[in-house]
């Protein structure tokens, strides 16, 4: 991948929703996948009792938000990227352009997850910045290159 | 059995006799005509040989010098004479020979004829022809270079359309705020 003119400037919010969304089809797939393997492990516990599990939305939800904290916060402290970033070549990082560590991707996840509507701050702020990267000190980025910060 | 009398002689044993009679006269007249002309040639030869090496005639305006002369002219270019005339008349005549054969037709006569299908699985060993035709091409490169180049253009127009979405929002907003963005003039 060549290095564009706009590689480390501050994401705009279409990029980022874009993203968001492609995040969420991972996290709808993911559940999906859990629902299917906790279905085989029932046939495979009670095959003669067998009904397909159909959870409550309560449990859907909570199930939702604890798959999008976990797999949103090991994207971002590993390698910057979540799926959705990597396809729009996007990189979450520090505000000095480092990884952004565990504890801040698991707060800004978190954050996320309970309220996504601070990311429509990114088109008020001058640098492009959501409310949870206000709160976390952190930024993102175009990165087209494929390389994790240090 | 008394003596046969002339009038009895067979008619076979007349005609034998007559054909001897003429074979012998033919070569009695063949032999007198090769004396002859070797008795000629060798009267004739010492003239000819004066006709053309005349004494008192330089050497250089003796009939027998032009003679020699022509002769070695055509011994010499006889070949470049038979190349260049094949050279000019094969092409002509191949090309008329084709233009008057319909050999489309000819063609469509002969395959319209022959089991093409058959001809081919019996002398020629079609799997072998395959597999070698398949090995000779790396299948599976060619694959990922198509997929790998697909995927890497979509995922960059994806990008780049984000991107200028971002600026026209950027720029829809900041004309919204009468404001400039820090970096930009």
């Amino acid at each position: 991948v060549s290095r564009p003119a706009f590689q480390g400037r501050p994401a705009g919010i279409v990029s980022r929703v874009l993203a968001c969304g492609i995040d969420g089809l991972v996290v709808v797939g993911l559940l999906v996948l859990a629902w299917g393997a906790t279905a085989a492990f029932l046939f495979l516990l009670r095959p003669a009792s067998f009904t397909v599990p159909s959870p409550s939305w309560g449990l859907v939800v909570v199930a939702g938000g604890v798959v999008s904290v976990v797999y949103l916060t090991v994207s971002w402290a590993t390698s910057g990227r979540s799926y959705g970033d990597q396809v729009l070549g996007l990189r979450v990082t520090s505000r000095a352009a480092g990884r952004l560590g565990w504890v801040r991707s698991a707060a800004r996840a978190a954050a996320y997850v309970a309220f996504p509507l601070g990311l429509v701050w990114v088109v008020l702020d001058p640098l492009n910045r959501s409310v949870q990267d206000l709160v976390v000190r952190s930024r993102v980025v175009y990165d087209w290159v494929p390389r994790v910060p240090t | 059995m008394g003596a046969r009398t002339t009038s009895e002689v067979s008619l076979p044993a007349a005609a034998t006799a007559v054909a001897d009679a003429a074979l012998g006269v033919g070569w009695w007249a063949t032999k007198v005509t090769a004396s002859a002309v070797s008795i000629g040639g060798r009267v004739a030869r010492p003239l000819v040989a004066l006709a053309l090496d005349p004494p008192l005639v330089p050497a250089r305006l003796a009939p027998g010098r032009l003679v020699r002369r022509v002769s070695v002219t055509v011994h010499d270019e006889r070949v470049e004479a038979v190349q260049s005339f094949t050279a000019i008349s094969a092409p002509v005549t191949l090309g008329m020979v084709l233009d008057r054969v319909d050999l489309t037709g000819i063609a469509d006569e002969l395959l319209s004829r022959v089991d093409l299908n058959a001809l081919l699985l019996r002398h020629v060993d079609v799997a072998a022809l395959a597999q070698a035709v398949i090995d000779g091409v790396d299948l599976p490169q060619i694959v990922r270079q198509a997929s790998g180049s697909l995927t890497s253009e979509t995922v960059e127009s994806i990008r780049v359309q984000g991107i200028d979405a971002d600026r026209a929002v950027a720029r829809l907003v900041d004309r919204l705020l009468v404001r400039r963005r820090p970096g930009t003039p």
